[in-house]
């Protein structure tokens, strides 16, 4: 099979995963749950419920409902966000930019800390070295995210100020409103870092990055401890190899058979292993932006919890979900790209 | 007097394991001259691979090389530091190696880890300054060489990937990358044994075939005793981790003196004969805890006493090296006939 | 037959006797080790060391006093000792992440080998059914579920074994496939099919290692899972001192008072390095390559 049909056969696959996917969440949305809890309050007549019901097709049986819903979906008409204050759309154009950008820097750190971590371990294997990062990697898949983001906050924003006298990170937020009008940014993809470098404006770069820098960290500090083993022991593992033999044989310098012939090879899995890390961190984004209060996805849904809109806690897990598939499925293709041997 | 390439003096090996430590080779010595087929022969764990990484100083890092000496070209390899020994390798000494299927990096091109081969070690590629004339130089060479082996299609192997390619086509790529660099010595450890008969004698011609036309010398590693047959001049027959018989092949075939050798022989399958084929009763003894005194002995049809005791002498009797008490003239002539 | 159980059998104790050695040589092992059996201890007679009444003990004019002698780890808004509610918590937590685990492994096995002995329609059916729960990043199904169950510390632990049997079962259905390879290779020699039983009498060795390992690394996973839904509000009421809510409680008060947030998280983090050390020894003892 060539490339692209592994791309369409496993588009295939995404989709009836997408459908699965939607099934489950309208069995949670309307059968489990009572879907009118959106639209009626204590305070709404007991007599308007039925033309309630009605009008937004509850009363129809449950098979007709999922079509609509499914149609609904397409047409991405998903309902009303109670904490959000306006179509559940709108809520999700709104914020998502902002965990989007959130869990790419978060990424970002975890493979440029992680992986060089990694290969580090693996050449000086057994030796001091080795055995910190190991704890450092235990650690690091042992630490309550939470816990981790308020220490944090707590250090950077306000002990470095009151006990070092140094300046602080700021506490909350995406971005200093006040610096925005004084500089005259303009949102134009929804993404502050990328906005402000379009614009040349460095000191909001410079803004928003102060305020991702510690969401960021604390979402990337478990997954460092994944990768970087992953990576230790993927690299051992290659330089046990026959190939890595053959190659010091031909007296190819240390530098080039580390760096380009076993590591090619290591990074492999840790591909892989990216796109499934993706899942935890949207998991974990509802966490870190409540602590941080950035206006994220995963701040709305925490608001949703606690004022138990259900309606927006599912929605921000279907969209969740199919970005997690998507995602996993670009990192199939990659692997597939990676290592020619796959066979499809 | 043809002169030598390679002389091995008394080197020993020694394996840090969990279990012990293995003595991998016990005071191995021989010499291979220039422009010859030198056939090193053995079971598994007779230590005749280790003897061949040992020589490109590639042993893993649990091995240790407790003593002796490999003069190469006149220089001591175990003397020399790790960037002066990197030099050799490609350079002056290279390896074909058993399994294709392992030896060839999976995730890389064919063409690519030829360049990089070409671009490491070739003198006339490096001294080529124009970045557009060393892909050209590089490209032709590659090219050249697969023609040379034989090989399919050239331009569109080089392009493909080890897993595209069948056991004979990357075994020709071995031997093309490893005869492209003109060395002096290719230290080839069962080049033959993974593949299919039929190919086995093909590329044994070839290699035979490129060793003649550059002149290279090279050390057959093999449990195959047809192959070193056919293709070397002279033989050395290795048992736990010494050499017990070496001498010419023709010979050493004809008229084996040690037990072991005797016994591998008639092992071996002849169309010119009508023997039985007999195996060696026993097995290979266990290198961790070594027995004293000869370590065939507990094998040996012929084994006196003195052979419990102690390791025999090295001897030389007509151009023969043996080590084996039958021949010891000092014990032989102390018993009564 | 007779000959080669024994054999068998001497072999497995040998195994074992090394893998012991190892065991107690790895100084992280033990650590870990020391770690989850005071962790242990402290769910087990937490509740006789420190008045059981103590969550509810509200004293205001005591609140949000930091660290000292009398309150090792100071008070919290409500004016309880935040030591003695970590103590008692103890029991919350462990039981909650050793439950969730227990039951998971037990119905992820099961309908796992089931499935892969099965084949067939039955087994493509199973799995899409697993691709579709994998395809939810973890948090958010169990979270997903609990808004539907409702918010309880019981309903979490559900939540989180719906989502946690999946990755079991997959293990197992592996590992029974490869087996079932095995033996239909042996069975192509002999006649007739092989029994379930000798299915599970080969499968259960070699799975055991690996599902060992995995599960004991997953009570401290668990173990964050389940502090961090009661850290988003979805477990235990305020009166049940699980060290997640604790967090959670102590999140407005920061700036103010850190030690709320700080020393519940302190244990998190602690039970679940050391849940992560055992489960990381064992799988460097359990190595067959690595022993050697």
């Amino acid at each position: 099979m060539k490339l692209y049909e592994y791309v369409i056969r496993r588009l295939a696959l995404l989709i009836l995963v997408l459908l699965g996917v939607t099934l489950l969440t309208f069995i949670l949305s309307r059968v489990l749950l009572d879907p009118l809890a959106a639209y009626v309050t204590e305070r709404t007549n007991p007599k308007m419920i039925p033309a309630i019901k009605r009008m937004h097709g509850f009363d129809r049986p449950y098979w007709e409902q999922y079509f609509f819903y499914l149609r609904d979906l397409f047409t991405l008409d998903l309902g009303w966000s109670k904490v959000g204050h306006m179509n559940m759309v709108d809520a999700i154009a709104t914020h998502f930019p902002a965990t989007a950008e959130l869990t790419i820097l978060a990424i970002v750190i975890t493979l440029i800390v992680g992986i060089p971590l990694g290969i580090v371990s693996a050449l000086k294997n057994n030796q001091l070295a080795d055995h910190a990062s190991r704890i450092f990697s235990l650690i690091g898949i042992s630490i309550p995210v939470f816990w981790l983001g308020l220490s944090l906050q707590y250090f950077f924003t306000y002990w470095i100020k009151t006990a070092y006298g140094l300046p602080a990170l700021p506490s909350t937020g995406r971005y200093d409103p006040v610096l925005a009008i004084n500089t005259g940014f303009k949102k134009i993809t929804g993404f502050i870092v990328l906005d402000s470098l379009i614009q040349g404006n460095l000191i909001m770069a410079g803004d928003a990055l102060a305020h991702l820098i510690l969401p960021a960290i604390t979402l990337a500090f478990l997954n460092i401890g994944v990768i970087t083993r992953l990576t230790r022991s993927s690299m051992l593992e290659v330089l046990r190899q026959d190939y890595i033999t053959m190659a010091k044989s031909y007296g190819l310098p240390q530098r080039l058979v580390i760096y380009k012939y076993a590591l090619k090879n290591a990074l492999i899995p840790v591909v892989s292993v990216t796109g499934l890390l993706f899942g935890g961190l949207l998991g974990g984004a509802i966490m870190t932006e409540s602590i941080f209060a950035f206006p994220g996805m995963g701040w709305l849904s925490y608001r949703a919890i606690v004022y138990n809109d259900s309606n927006t806690v599912l929605a921000y897990v279907v969209v969740a979900s199919i970005i997690y598939v998507v995602v996993n499925l670009v990192v199939d293709i990659v692997y597939a790209w990676l290592d020619p041997r796959i066979k499809y | 007097m043809l002169s030598k390439i390679l002389e091995v003096e008394d080197l020993k090996v020694e394996f840090h394991t969990y279990r012990g430590v293995v003595k991998a080779l016990n005071g191995v010595s021989f010499m291979v001259e220039k422009g010859e087929v030198f056939g090193l022969a053995g079971e598994t764990g007779s230590g005749k691979s280790v003897t061949g990484l040992a020589i490109q100083r590639l042993l893993p890092s649990n091995a240790v090389v407790v003593g002796g000496r490999i003069m190469f070209d006149g220089r001591d390899l175990l003397n020399l530091k790790e960037e002066e020994m990197n030099k050799i390798r490609g350079k002056e000494m290279t390896a074909v190696f058993q399994d294709p299927h392992t030896y060839l990096n999976p995730v890389f091109k064919m063409q690519d880890q030829f360049r990089d081969i070409l671009l490491v070690n070739d003198r006339e590629i490096a001294s080529i300054k124009d970045k557009r004339a060393i892909k050209k130089a590089v490209n032709n060479r590659i090219i050249q060489m697969l023609t040379e082996v034989q090989m399919p299609a050239p331009e569109r192997v080089a392009k493909m990937y080890p897993h595209e390619l069948s056991g004979g086509m990357k075994q020709r790529m071995m031997l093309a990358m490893a005869f492209s660099l003109r060395p002096k010595l290719i230290i080839a450890d069962e080049p033959t044994t993974a593949l299919d008969v039929t190919i086995q004698a093909q590329v044994l011609e070839l290699m035979k075939s490129l060793q003649r036309k550059y002149d290279t010398s090279v050390i057959l590693i093999t449990h195959d005793l047809g192959v070193i047959a056919e293709t070397c001049r002279r033989i050395a027959v290795m048992y736990a981790g010494r050499i017990i018989e070496m001498g010419n092949v023709d010979s050493v075939y004809a008229k084996p003196l040690h037990p072991y050798t005797q016994g591998l022989m008639r092992a071996l399958p002849r169309a010119d004969k009508d023997l039985k084929v007999e195996s060696i009763g026993g097995s290979v003894p266990d290198l961790v805890e070594l027995p004293p005194g000869c370590p065939f002995h507990p094998r040996c049809p012929h084994a006196m006493e003195v052979c419990r005791k102690t390791n025999p002498r090295t001897l030389k009797i007509d151009g023969r090296v043996v080590e084996c008490h039958l021949y010891d003239e000092e014990i032989t002539e102390g018993r009564v006939a | 037959m007779e000959k080669s159980g024994s054999k068998m059998r001497e072999l497995r104790i040998r195994e074992l006797k090394y893998a012991l050695h190892l065991f107690s040589s790895n100084k992280l092992v033990l650590a870990g080790t020391a770690i989850v059996l005071f962790y242990v201890f402290l769910a087990i007679f937490g509740r006789f060391m420190v008045d059981v009444n103590e969550p509810y003990m509200l004293d205001f004019k005591n609140a949000l006093k930091p660290p000292s002698s009398e309150h090792f780890f100071g008070t919290d808004d409500l004016g309880r000792d935040i030591f003695r509610l970590i103590i008692l918590g103890a029991a919350y937590d462990m039981a909650v992440s050793i439950f969730v685990v227990a039951v998971s492994v037990a119905i992820g096995t099961v309908l796992g080998s089931i499935s892969a002995y099965l084949g067939g329609k039955f087994d493509e059916a199973f799995m899409r059914i697993v691709d579709i729960l994998f395809a939810f990043p973890g948090l958010l199904l169990a979270m997903a579920i609990q808004m539907i169950l409702g918010k309880s510390l019981f309903n979490l632990a559900l939540a989180l074994i719906l989502v946690w049997w999946a990755g079991y079962a997959r293990l197992m259905r592996g590992q029974v496939l490869a087996e079932k390879e095995k033996l239909y290779v042996r069975a192509a020699k002999s006649l007739g099919l092989p029994g379930y039983r000798t299915l599970f009498k080969h499968i259960l060795p070699n799975a055991f290692y690996p599902l060992l390992v995995s599960a004991t690394m997953d009570i401290g996973g668990v173990m964050l899972s389940a502090a961090g839904l009661s850290f988003i509000g979805l477990g235990p009421t305020p009166f049940e001192p699980e060290w997640g809510s604790l967090v959670n409680r102590g999140a407005p008060f920061l700036f103010v008072a850190p030690w709320l947030m700080f020393f519940p998280g302190l244990m998190i983090l602690l039970a679940s390095l050391g849940f992560n050390l055992v489960g990381d020894g064992l799988r460097d003892i359990l190595d067959p390559r690595l022993r050697r």
